[in-house]
């Protein structure tokens, strides 16, 4: 086999990494700091998707300058998630707080099934994409890298992805919020007792996850359709992707990410027939033998 | 002693209420059996072939979720395999009668429910759904890329009608098959299967099931071999379910992956949950709840799924295990008492 | 008493980690005695019971039931041949009723758990011995209730009639009167001991409150940093050097 085919393999496999990457790790985070399983947090990557194709082409009349482009993608779509979540959060999830893990996982089917509804009602049933005018991975073009040619834009996507999770260490290491969330994926309610208002860093951390997941669906479209089946695939995904690597672990979405995303990328080049069936193996082999993933019980970045 | 048998006033409201419920159950099955003849609807005919179809999987669900305190999110594998069996054993043996193929059918997913059961019922709460769905999702992306050539993949796989102890019944059209001889064949199934089941699940086999979701370490430290009983639960509800997926295929005359796919799945919990399953009854009404609510919103407006996603949501927020069917009882209790107290 | 021990722990030992929580344990239990087992928080009390109940799995030593060496026996299994324990908090049933509760250990020790079709309200034999377990403990009153709102006291009372129900050889358990009023804890004892007696059941409990350990004892071994400090009549032990600076004083 050449070598530029596997780097080729090894690009993809990267691209797709960071793709769940951006999925998953709001849903570690919301579990292992707030004790929520949310089914529905990939629908957010869907409406993220929705949201970007949009306005992307809404944008065209006015501007179609690269740098504008990322930045609708990189920042207007996750502030404008982080602030509809912050108001999710305090009505449509605040109940579901307090609920046993197993109702969790019912309430939040049906927040999949309403979410799924409002993106028909808003987009309509059949898939939309990028016009070309503004779509920043043509107008990026490729770069050389190592002596073969990949799409700029997914380097691009691939750094986000590296800076968002260094970010996000840091966030946890250094600042007063990520301190108090480690504190309170170990103990709530002795955080509670110390008089710290946990609504207020539950509502950031929420925000945050979610925006996290919705820009992952903005990334993703230059190179695909926005489409229904974009929730449901990568509610399977990022499932996979935070029991694989442990629930509430940062670093374990970082590595099962990348384990998911080159075992899809070799799948697709060598086994076309059972990529996925692979993934699904994996979790389940995970779940069977290693319930707590690879970095489990842990906390969230140790 | 005295307290195990009721004072008279209790027996007699017991007695009553015994009565009232076998009652209601039996008109219901004469209204069901009658419906299909004075009317002559076949719309509506289909429409509760389908729900009667999805009660029995619905109670087969439950004996894991509201019975043995385990929710699965895989039970659409138990589903998908017991359509699959009737349409490839049909196809590949030429066996073509009815029962034949239905207890093939549930052998089959007896089979699948011991296999993912064995691997599944070590794990608690969220990583028994979640190994459940990553089993069952497996399952239904080897059926999606046609692997082993059984399938056909997503184009499916069409279903002929199946005769019935060498009666040729398939010779029929399809609205009299329905009408006149298959509506009947999945009636009878259904209350076979909920009079076995009501007695089962009050057997001593029941109790130690309950017993297992209500205190694990308990019923071990009873004696009760928990993780034998857990599987014992899954196969019985895969064959369950397996029954009501065989049944199904000849209603929708036509299988796909989708029936084996985590959605489908959901669905199951939703009508088990959207009844009660902290019922027995509760599945039932739940099924047919379900593909009512979602025919009516189907015919008033295309976003169905928003209807049923906000009922699903406070559903889990208000009844919980009551469930609709517990809520109606609940509330009839207490219109009982306030008349009492009058 | 009689010569041949039902039960005998041999070294048995538990380590976590670098912590030695049960230190070389060998003590012999009969049917026909009641055993209190005394000892500071940490002493290696309820370690002691998870190793013999089958909860935690021994680091060295052996525990022989029956002159069977079952160290390595599953838990149930250990249940079915008479080993018993209940918890210090009740582990009990709490969406069905006290019968129910009472009832399903019953089956469960005839090992009828898989017997199909027969309603169990209709199983006549089970439901008479139930009444009798219940009258027994004065559970009676409660039969039909729910046990999630039941009072302390009687969760606990009914935790030790379902392990009554399995008809064990020898009851281990782990502070039976934890969280009953002070009036009610001879009551308690009074009540499980009698039992203990007219079933010929050996009786093994973890218990703080020494005036209870002093009537109702025929045995004490006091535990100290996982090792046996005394293994003697009440009198002997409680008058021992070693338990007064150890335990006693200690102000457990």
């Amino acid at each position: 086999m050449p070598i530029g085919t596997f780097l080729g393999i090894a690009f993809d496999g990267l691209y797709f990494a960071a793709l769940l990457f951006f999925a998953s790790i709001g849903l570690t985070l919301v579990f292992g700091i707030l004790n929520l399983l949310n089914m529905a947090h990939a629908a957010f990557y869907g409406f993220g998707a929705y949201l970007a194709v949009w306005t992307l082409n809404n944008i065209g009349d006015v501007t179609t300058s690269t740098v504008v482009l990322l930045a609708i993608l990189v920042l207007a779509i996750p502030i404008v998630v982080f602030v509809l979540s912050a108001a999710l959060d305090k009505s449509v999830f605040a109940p579901l707080y307090d609920i046993e893990p197993v109702y969790q996982l019912l309430a939040t089917f049906g927040v999949i099934l309403m979410l799924d509804d409002i993106i028909k009602f808003i987009w309509g049933a059949s898939p939309i994409s990028v016009d070309a005018a503004t779509d920043p991975s043509r107008q990026l073009g490729s770069i050389e890298l190592l002596g073969s040619s990949v799409s700029a834009y997914r380097s691009f996507v691939i750094l986000i992805a590296v800076l968002c999770a260094v970010g996000l260490y840091l966030m946890f290491v250094k600042t007063k919020l990520g301190k108090i969330s480690q504190a309170m994926s170990e103990d709530y309610e002795m955080v509670q007792m110390l008089g710290i208002n946990v609504n207020r860093v539950r509502v950031l951390i929420f925000s945050i996850s979610v925006a996290l997941a919705a820009l992952g669906g903005a990334l993703f479209v230059p190179f695909a359709v926005a489409a229904p089946s974009v929730t449901l695939d990568y509610v399977l995904l990022s499932f996979a992707v935070i029991v694989i690597g442990g629930l509430g672990s940062l670093k374990g979405v970082v590595v099962a990410a990348l384990l998911i995303g080159m075992v899809r990328s070799l799948g697709i080049a060598f086994f076309p027939a059972i990529e996925l069936a692979i993934v699904f193996a994996l979790m389940a082999v995970v779940i069977i033998f290693r319930p707590e993933g690879f970095f489990g019980h842990r906390g969230v970045v140790e | 002693m005295s307290t195990r048998f009721p004072t008279f006033q209790n027996v007699e409201i017991r007695e009553s209420l015994l009565n009232w419920r076998l009652l209601a159950a039996v008109g219901l099955f004469v209204v069901l059996a009658l419906y299909p003849a004075v009317t002559g609807n076949a719309y509506h005919t289909r429409l509760l072939a389908w729900m009667m179809c999805f009660a029995i999987a619905a109670l087969g669900f439950n004996i894991v979720l509201g019975y043995t305190g385990l929710l699965s999110f895989g039970h659409a594998a138990f589903f998908g395999t017991g359509m699959y069996t009737v349409v490839i054993v049909m196809n590949a043996t030429g066996i073509t009668d009815l029962l034949v193929l239905v207890v093939l059918a549930m052998i089959a997913a007896g089979v699948v429910g011991a296999i993912i059961g064995a691997l599944s019922v070590k794990t608690h709460e969220i990583y028994f759904a979640l190994l459940t769905l990553a089993l069952a999702q497996l399952l239904y992306v080897l059926a999606v890329r046609d692997v082993g050539g059984l399938t056909r993949g997503t184009d499916g796989i069409g279903v002929s009608r199946p005769d019935f102890f060498g009666v040729p019944v398939s010779e029929l059209s399809a609205t009299v098959y329905l009408v006149g001889f298959y509506y009947y064949v999945i009636l009878t199934f259904l209350a076979a299967t909920i009079v076995a089941l009501w007695f089962v699940l009050r057997s001593p086999f029941g109790l130690t099931l309950k017993m297992i979701r209500e205190n694990e370490t308990r019923a071990e430290m009873t004696g009760v071999p928990v993780l034998r009983y857990r599987l014992y639960s899954m196969i019985l509800s895969a064959t369950v379910v397996g029954l009501g997926g065989a049944l199904y295929a000849i209603v929708v005359g036509h299988i796909t992956p989708e029936y084996l796919d985590w959605t489908m799945s959901g669905e199951i919990v939703f009508m088990a949950l959207l009844g009660g399953i902290g019922t027995f009854l509760g599945p039932v009404i739940g099924a047919g709840g379900f593909i009512l609510l979602q025919e009516l919103a189907l015919a008033y407006t295309e976003y169905w799924h928003f209807t049923m996603g906000l009922v699903l949501f406070v559903i889990v927020l208000t009844l919980r295990e009551k469930g609709v069917w517990g809520g109606v009882k609940t509330l009839a209790t207490r219109v009982a008492d306030r008349r009492d107290d009058q | 008493m009689s010569t041949q021990p039902v039960l005998e722990t041999q070294n048995v030992r538990k380590e976590f980690g670098s912590l030695v929580a049960v230190d070389g344990v060998s003590i012999e239990f009969h049917t026909d005695e009641v055993v209190g087992i005394i000892g500071p928080n940490g002493a290696g009390k309820t370690t002691f019971i998870n190793l013999i109940s089958g909860a935690l799995p021994l680091t060295d030593g052996s525990i022989v039931f029956n002159g069977e060496d079952i160290s390595t026996l599953r838990k149930y299994k250990r249940v079915r041949k008479g080993l018993v324990r209940s918890f210090q908090i009740p582990q009990i049933y709490d969406e069905m009723t006290v019968f129910e509760n009472v009832q399903s250990s019953v089956l469960s020790r005839k090992q009828e758990n898989n017997r199909l079709f027969t309603p169990v309200h209709r199983d006549t034999e089970s439901v008479e011995e139930t009444d009798r377990l219940l009258t027994m403990f004065n559970l009676g009153d409660h039969a039909d209730e729910h046990t999630e709102h039941l009072p302390h006291g009687v969760r606990k009372v009914l935790d030790v009639a379902m392990s009554f129900a399995l008809r064990p050889e020898i009851m281990l358990l782990d502070e039976p009167t934890s969280g009953v009023g002070s009036r009610e804890k001879n009551a308690v004892m009074q009540t499980i001991t009698e039992a203990a007696v007219e079933q010929d059941i050996g009786l093994v409990f973890i218990e703080h409150d020494m005036e209870l350990v002093r009537s109702y004892s025929d045995r004490i071994v006091a535990l100290h940093e996982g090792r046996v400090l005394a293994d003697d009549d009440p009198a002997n032990v409680m008058e021992s050097e070693e338990v007064n600076q150890f335990i006693l004083e200690g102000g457990v």
